[in-house]
Formats: C-alpha cells, structure tokens, sequence
C-alpha cells in the first residue's frame, strides 16, 4: 500500500509522489514510516532520507526540518533537500575542507565553530548521499 | 548653434546611453520574472508550516516560549530591506521613509539594514545600526538568511529588544510597490481556521517542535519580504530604464532635427557664397 509523500522546501517544492516506504533520520533516531502510520510530528536531524517505491530505493540528502504524518500523507517541511543526482559531489568535499579549516583555526570562537560544525555535518551527508547514486549507476 | 560635428558627436554618445539603459531594462526584467517565480516557489512552504503551527498553537501556552512572550515595548528594532544598486527611480527612498515615519524615537528604535542603500543613509545619520547585510544575491537564496534571523532571534530573546518589525517594499504589480511594515516578533498568533482533525504524536514534545516551526517561520518570512523587496527593486529599476530609454530616443530626435538644420544651413551658406561671387567675377568680367 502506497501513500503521498510530499517534501517541501522554503524554496521549492523537491518531491511530491505516492511511496511505500520511507525512513527519516529524527531527533530520537532513524524512523521508517508506512502507509496507515499514526498522526505524528517530528523534527528531522541533519541525515539521509530513504524513500522506496515500488522496487526502487531512491537517496536524498535533508539539512533538518519537520516531518509531519498525516492520515493521508506525509509532508516533510525541509530546510534544505536535494536529491542523489542534484549533489555537486566535488563542491561537497571543498565545503567539507573549508568547514573543516574553519573549525580548526575557531577552535576558541563559540559560535563560529559551531557554525563551521553544523556546515561541516551537512558536507558529509551531502557527500555520503551524493556517491551512493556514483554506486549504483 | 553648435557645429555640425558636435552634434554628431551628440548623438553618438546618447545612442550609446541609450544601449546601455535598454540593456539594463531587459536584465532587470528578466531577474524580477526570477525573483517571481522564487517567490512563488516558496509559498507550499509557508502554508504547510503555518497549517502546523496552527495545529500545535492550542497544545502550547504562550508564557513558555520567549519567541511568543509579549512584554511592555521599550526598545524596537527594524529590519529594514533596501537594495544594494541605485537606479532604481524612488524605490530605497520609499522604503527609508517608511522607516523613518515608524521610527519615533534614535535613542530606542535600533536597526539591522539589509542592502548597501539603507546601510549608507542610516549610518550617516547617526541611527543605532546594529547588523547589516549586503550582497545576498538575487534571488536571495534562503540559507543567506539564517544569519539575519539569528540576530534578530538572540536580540529578542535577550530582551534588548521587545518587538521586532520588517521594513520593504511589498511588490504588488510592475508599477505597484508599496513600501509596507509587518511585526515578526512578538510573534501574532492567530486561531486555527479549520478544526483539527488527527491528534498528533509530538516527538520528542509539543513544545520543542514548536520552537523550532518558529525559528522557520520566522526564517521565511525574512526570506519572503527579501524576495518581495528584489521583485520590487527590480520592477522599479525595469520602469526607470524604460523612462531613460524613451528619453534617450526622444533627445535623439531633436539632436538629429537640429544636426540636419546645421548642415543643410552650412549647404545654404555655400551656396550663398558661391553665387554671390559668381555673380561678383562677372560683374567684374563687364
């Protein structure tokens, strides 16, 4: 059994089709969510989202957000989502370096290593979802 | 009257003008159709997280999120959203009044300014400019403004400031801009319009989610008044290139009208000059 699986961004509508299964990365750990799943709100952590359709598996990389259950379908409000084939995997690594070199030389400044951190935890995922699409093809 | 080379040289340079004026119009078209479409792009969004936060508004009380907390207003702060370029006709100057008119009082009215325009004519008159932002881009991508929201977010939440206004300028067709002011924080809450139909499952709690909607949502409304306000900068901009490029054609015209007289007037006078001394010679020849 299939439902409608919608995800939005403040900047664009990314997906918007009818799924079985999908897996969300939240604050109180991987959840996997299937058609008839109870009401249910929750923020989403900085991961991968896993969404299966029929017999494929398809790979996105989400930034935080809300993921919201409704009884007809789910809508994931994101900050910012892209899909597998979307990511500029080179782009992604020199954000990682740059990150990196940044949380290194502002070990002492508070707020700008945690920025550098969480900028730093968004190349990864970008990273590690964008080659997984290089695997497959 | 000025020669007939001057006049030339005249036209040249005005039609040059002219190119450039006509070049800029397009561009400025051309991003505000962009800018447009962002806007339009951005709009599930915020009917979704409103939907949501409407659902959670009546599971929450108001005391326990300092994002809602209402207190006595003694200082104030406005963002207020002009562009980085001029030529734009009377776009900044409409917004900076704005602003102006909401700011009654230097000492308790602070400001963040978003675009060099309002920067330079805040700073040079001494206005208590706390942040200020150039350069985002057109269309503004969203993460440039998570910066903006933080500030605004731990100055309210600080208590340094007590309300929390945007000034721009809210594009309403391509001759329409109205400059306008909303009120970010404290945040307006408002009654659910449709009855709730499931009982959700907040994880990890109601009211961790909900200080969370309200950072986005405030996050987007920044968003949308900076989308709103390039739109408007780009459709003035578009205007006054127009005006320029019809002026250009029109001083044009009167520069080619006056550099036909002057050179048919130097025909005239050679004219003149030849048969005047013909008619000398052979008056002589008698």
């Amino acid at each position: 059994m299939k439902f409608r699986l919608e995800i939005v961004t403040p900047e664009r509508l990314v997906y918007s089709e009818n799924v079985d299964v999908l897996t969300v990365p939240t604050v109180q750990g991987e959840i996997s969510i299937l058609a008839r799943h109870v009401p249910l709100v929750s923020i989403i952590t900085p991961g991968e989202i896993r969404i299966k359709k029929d017999d494929e598996i398809e790979y996105m990389a989400i930034t935080g957000g809300f993921v919201q259950v409704l009884p007809h379908k789910v809508i994931i409000l994101a900050d910012a989502a892209e899909r597998a084939e979307e990511i500029d995997i080179e782009r992604a690594m020199r954000a990682r370096e740059r990150a990196q070199k940044l949380m290194e030389e502002k070990r002492g400044d508070k707020i700008t290593h945690a920025e550098a951190m969480a900028a730093f935890q968004r190349a990864l995922v970008r990273i590690k979802v964008g080659q997984r699409k290089r695997k497959q093809k | 009257m000025a020669s007939v080379r001057e006049i030339k040289r005249h036209i040249k340079s005005v039609s040059n003008i002219k190119k450039i004026t006509k070049t800029m119009q397009m561009v400025a078209g051309a991003k505000m159709q962009k800018t447009l479409s962002a806007l339009l792009a951005s709009r599930p969004y915020a009917q979704l997280a409103w939907n949501l936060l409407l659902n959670l508004a009546p599971k929450t009380e108001r005391e326990l999120h300092p994002l809602l907390q209402i207190r006595g207003i003694r200082n104030s702060l406005l963002v207020v959203i002009t562009s980085d370029r001029g030529l734009c006709g009377a776009f900044n100057m409409n917004v900076i009044g704005e602003a102006l008119r909401q700011i009654k009082d230097k000492e308790t009215h602070f400001l963040i300014t978003v675009g060099k325009k309002g920067r330079d004519f805040f700073i040079r008159r001494g206005y208590k400019v706390i942040a200020e932002f150039t350069g985002l881009g057109a269309p503004a991508p969203f993460i440039s403004i998570t910066p903006i929201s933080q500030i605004i977010i731990d100055e309210f939440i600080k208590g340094n400031v007590d309300e929390v206004k945007l000034v721009y300028s809210d594009y309403v067709s391509n001759v329409i801009q109205r400059p306008t002011t909303i009120q970010l924080l404290p945040f307006q809450q408002e009654q659910p319009e449709e009855p709730f139909l499931a009982q959700f499952i907040y994880e990890p709690s109601p009211s961790e989610v909900i200080e969370n909607l309200l950072v986005r949502i405030i996050e987007y409304k920044i968003y949308a008044a900076i989308l709103e306000s390039q739109a408007s900068e780009f459709s003035a901009r578009m205007m006054a290139m127009k005006n320029a490029t019809e002026n250009a054609e029109n001083l044009i015209q009167s520069l080619i009208l006056s550099y036909n007289k002057a050179r048919q007037e130097g025909i005239t006078k050679e004219l003149t000059e030849l048969s005047t001394t013909k008619a000398v010679i052979e008056s002589l020849k008698k």
